[in-house]
């Protein structure tokens, strides 16, 4: 039979998994009654690929995520052969759709873990993802004190590295 | 012993008005019974664009590579008027 409701105190115990039989349910924690803000009901894990585009060619280049809800946790890392026509700045490929947010606020922000052989010298690199979107943009500061800022030079090129993880929200 | 490693395309979204985002899931059968279970994520936009200067390309989308199911989907979705809108929003975008 089926279970449809647990009932009881103390402590349990259960030998599986819970599989729910409708797809979008989930479990209220912390709270006695259903509240949707203690509503977990959405996780997901897997793997997506980064892309500077057009003929780039890879060294190496992985990416995992994780979903919780709204959120979304990515890691990279992406080791270019050959830049070719791909992006010297942009990458692509997330494995979700960025949210609209309000006044072209980012997504996201982009940490850098690693980066080797850039195109440029910077002190300091970071990106962001924008709204509706599912692009990485790279910023840096080749100054300091400098306003940080999109469009200070070409940061990729062939051979370039950089390792990276974000969070950002989803619809 | 019978090993097969298929690749099943799990789930098609349609988010907002352009993007669709495709999960596939790689499977792995031990004599007919799942052993292993992954998933990757990409999603698709009506075009690519770049910016050089003041002027702005385009190019549509290259789906042939995809699964017969997510081109049917991308091609109902991608209307003349759809893609136009991208193409406006992508160059509205500030970054």
């Amino acid at each position: 039979m089926a279970l449809t409701k647990v009932r009881g105190l103390g402590l349990g115990t259960l030998d599986d998994n819970i599989t729910f039989s409708t797809a979008g349910k989930g479990v209220h924690l912390g709270v006695t009654s259903a509240t949707a803000s203690n509503l977990v009901d959405d996780y997901e894990e897997g793997t997506w690929t980064p892309s500077f585009g057009g003929n780039t060619s890879y060294t190496a280049r992985t990416g995992r995520y994780i979903k919780v809800g709204n959120k979304v946790f990515i890691t990279g890392q992406v080791h270019i052969n050959a830049l070719g026509t791909g992006s010297n700045a942009n990458m692509t490929g997330l494995p979700f759709t960025s949210v609209t947010t309000v006044n072209g606020n980012p997504a996201g922000t982009l940490n850098v873990n690693y980066y080797s052989n850039l195109a440029i010298a910077v002190i300091h690199i970071a990106g962001y993802v924008t709204s509706n979107s599912t692009t990485i943009y790279t910023i840096a500061n080749v100054t300091a004190n400098a306003t940080i800022q999109y469009n200070t030079g070409a940061f990729y090129q062939n051979n370039s590295r950089i390792d990276f993880s974000m969070t950002y929200e989803v619809a | 012993m019978t090993i097969i490693k298929t690749a099943e395309v799990t789930k098609i979204e349609v988010v907002g008005t352009w993007n669709v985002q495709v999960a596939t899931d790689t499977v792995i059968k031990e004599d007919g019974t799942e052993i292993s279970r992954s998933r990757h994520r990409h999603v698709l936009k009506p075009c690519t664009s770049s910016q050089n200067g003041d002027t702005w390309t385009h190019t549509d989308t290259d789906i042939s590579s995809e699964a017969t199911e997510v081109q049917a989907v991308a091609n109902a979705v991608w209307t003349d008027t759809v893609k136009a809108n991208y193409k406006t929003f992508v160059e509205s975008q500030e970054v």
